[in-house]
C-alpha cells in the first residue's frame, strides 16, 4: 500500500470519528466496556489460580496417631516419614500441644463444658507434615495408610477441590461473559458501520464512479475500526489497572499470606491480548457490514 | 475507439430502453446525443462506464468487451473515463480542490502530484480561485464546472456526460460547452446527452439521434432535430 493511500485512508477514517463523535463514542465505549470485563475475568481467574498453586505448595498432611502411640512411636514415625519424596518437614504435636491450641485461653469453663482437661486429655499425638509438591502426595498417602500407628490423616483435598472447582466456574463465567460481550461489540460495530455506509452513500458512489475499487472504498472504514478498536483496548487496559491496583490495596490486607500484585511481565502480556482483542473486534465487525459495499457498484444515484 | 455491436436493453419491467443500437465513435469524436425523454440516451451512456450491462450484443472500448467485463475491472475502466452526470455530485462536506483531488486520491495519485493537476483542472475549467470554497458556496455553473475538473484531472480517453447543461442558464450552458470544445481539442472524445436544441444547432457537431431505444439518425455537422 503506497504512503498516499494510507495518509488518505488515516485522514479520512479521523475526519469520520470527528463528524459522527456520538456513534464513534458508542463504538468506543462498547469496546472498551467488552475489553475490561474480559479482562477482569481474565486477571481473576489468573488470581484464583495463582491462589491455588500458592494452597497447594504450602500443603499440610495432618496425621492423627492411635491413642496406644506415645513419644517415641510418633517420634519414630516422624524419622521415617521424613525420608519420603517431598516431605519438606514434619512436626510432632503432642497431646498437651493440641489441646492448648484447641483451647487457648484454657479456662476451667472451657474444659467443663467440653469434657476435656488437661488432666483428662483424650487427643492423640500428631503429626504435622509440609509437603513440597503435590507431584508424590498419592505415594505419601499410600505411605501413611500403611502405618499400623496412624489412626486417620487430613489433607485438605476438599478444600483444594472445591477452590479448583471454584476456579473453573470463575474461567468458564469469564470466557462465557466475554464471548457474549464481543458478540455485542461486533454487532453494535457491524450496525454503526452500516448507518455510516448509509450516511455517505453519496461519497461512496462517486469514488464508484471516479474509479475506486471496492478494497479503496473499504480502507477508510477499516481504518476507522482499527483506531477505534485502538483506543477502545488503550482506555480498557488503563481502567483495568487502575481498578486492579485500587482492589488489590484493599483485598490485600485481608489475605497478607498471599501476594495478589501480579508480576510486570503477565500485566504487559495482558495489555497485549486486550490490545489486539480490540483491533480485531473493531476490524471483524466492520468487514462484516462491509461485505454490503457490492451492493454500492451502481455508480449513479438512482442504482442504489 | 467505442463501438456497440446489437446492444439491446430490456428491463425487468419490460422496457426496451435500447433495440438493436449499432454506433462507433473514433478517437477525438465530439457527438452530441439526442432525443425525448425516455429514448434511452442515460441507459446508453450508463453501458458506456458499466452502470450497467446490456441484455444482449457487445459494447468494446479501446478494443476492449466491456460487457464480459469482471466487476473487479470497472474501476479500471472507469480511470480512463471522465463522467459528468446532470445533478451535480459533489460532496458538501469537501472543498472544491478536495473534490477534484477524490478522483485521483481513489486511484492512489501521490500527493506530490495531486495538488499540480488539481491546480491545472482547476485552471482550465477557471475555477483555481475558488479551491478553498465549499460546493455550497458556488453557483449551478460553477459546480458543474467543479464536476468537469474532476472529471477531466485524471486526463481520460473519454468524456461522457448526461445532460451537462440540464439545470442552468444559456450563457453559463454556453461556457459549459466551450469547455467541453476545448478539451475534446486536446483529443478527449466527448459524448454528450443533451436536450439543449440551440447548442447543438449552433455547434455543428456529429448529432445521434435515439428515438424508442433505436438510432434513426447519425449526422455529422448535424443539428438537433430527430422527428
Amino acid at each position: 500500500m503506497s504512503i498516499s493511500k494510507l495518509s488518505f485512508f488515516i485522514y479520512e477514517a479521523l475526519t469520520n470519528i470527528r463528524r459522527s463523535p456520538v456513534i464513534s463514542f458508542i463504538t468506543i465505549s462498547t469496546i472498551a466496556t467488552a475489553l475490561l470485563l474480559t479482562g477482569a475475568s481474565m486477571l481473576l481467574t489468573m488470581n484464583m489460580e495463582n491462589f491455588l498453586e500458592h494452597l497447594k505448595s504450602d500443603s499440610l498432611i495432618t496425621v492423627y496417631l492411635k491413642q496406644s502411640a506415645g513419644k517415641h512411636e510418633a517420634n519414630a514415625l516422624s524419622l521415617r516419614l521424613k525420608n519420603l519424596e517431598d516431605v519438606e518437614d514434619i512436626k510432632v504435636i503432642t497431646p498437651e500441644q493440641s489441646l492448648a491450641e484447641l483451647f487457648p485461653e484454657g479456662n476451667e469453663h472451657q474444659f467443663s463444658a467440653s469434657e476435656i482437661s488437661p488432666q483428662d486429655n483424650p487427643l492423640p499425638y500428631c503429626l504435622r507434615i509440609i509437603i513440597s509438591s503435590q507431584a508424590q502426595l498419592e505415594s505419601i498417602l499410600t505411605n501413611l495408610a500403611s502405618e499400623p500407628l496412624i489412626d486417620s490423616y487430613t489433607y485438605g483435598k476438599e478444600f483444594f477441590d472445591k477452590i479448583e472447582r471454584l476456579s473453573r466456574l470463575i474461567s468458564f463465567a469469564s470466557i462465557a461473559i466475554a464471548s457474549l460481550l464481543a458478540l455485542a461489540s461486533l454487532f453494535i460495530i457491524y450496525n454503526t458501520i452500516r448507518l455510516t455506509l448509509f450516511m455517505r452513500k453519496e461519497e461512496i458512489l462517486i469514488m464508484k464512479l471516479v474509479g475506486a475499487t471496492n478494497s479503496f472504498v473499504r480502507g477508510p472504514f477499516i481504518t476507522e475500526a482499527f483506531i477505534e478498536g485502538t483506543l477502545a483496548a488503550t482506555l480498557a487496559i488503563f481502567l483495568l489497572f487502575v481498578l486492579y491496583g485500587i482492589s488489590a490495596e484493599k483485598i490485600q490486607p485481608l489475605i497478607p499470606f498471599f501476594n495478589i500484585s501480579m508480576p510486570m511481565q503477565v500485566l504487559v502480556k495482558l495489555a497485549i491480548k486486550m490490545l489486539l482483542m480490540g483491533i480485531m473486534l473493531g476490524v471483524a465487525g466492520s468487514m462484516m457490514s462491509l461485505r454490503d459495499i457490492n451492493k454500492f457498484n451502481k455508480a449513479t444515484l438512482e442504482g442504489v | 475507439m467505442i463501438s456497440l455491436k446489437d446492444v439491446t436493453k430490456i428491463f425487468p419491467n419490460g422496457v426496451r430502453a435500447l433495440n438493436k443500437v449499432n454506433l462507433d465513435i473514433k478517437a477525438g469524436d465530439f457527438v452530441f446525443l439526442v432525443g425525448p425523454s425516455g429514448a434511452g440516451k442515460s441507459t446508453f451512456l450508463r453501458m458506456l462506464f458499466r452502470d450497467d450491462i446490456p441484455t444482449e450484443g457487445t459494447i468494446y472500448i479501446d478494443g476492449k468487451d466491456i460487457t464480459s467485463m469482471p466487476a473487479s475491472r470497472i474501476p479500471y475502466l472507469r480511470r480512463n473515463l471522465g463522467i459528468v452526470l446532470q445533478d451535480f455530485q459533489l460532496l458538501k462536506t469537501r472543498t472544491v480542490a478536495e473534490n477534484v483531488a477524490f478522483g485521483l486520491r481513489v486511484i492512489g495519485a501521490p500527493n506530490s502530484a495531486i495538488n499540480d493537476r488539481v491546480q491545472e483542472a482547476l485552471e482550465q475549467v477557471g475555477l483555481s480561485h475558488k479551491r478553498r470554497m465549499y460546493p455550497t458556496e458556488l453557483s449551478g455553473g460553477e459546480q458543474q464546472r467543479v464536476c468537469i475538473a474532476r472529471a477531466i484531472v485524471n486526463n481520460p480517453l473519454i468524456l461522457i456526460t448526461d445532460e451537462p447543461t440540464g439545470n442552468l442558464d444559456p450563457m453559463i450552458s454556453n461556457e459549459i460547452m466551450n469547455l467541453f470544445l476545448e478539451i475534446n481539442k486536446r483529443g478527449t472524445t466527448v459524448i454528450i446527452a443533451t436536450h439543449n436544441h440551440n447548442l447543438v444547432n449552433k455547434l455543428r457537431k456529429r448529432v445521434v439521434a435515439l428515438v424508442d431505444g433505436k438510432i434513426i439518425k447519425d449526422e455529422e455537422a448535424g443539428t438537433y432535430a430527430y422527428e
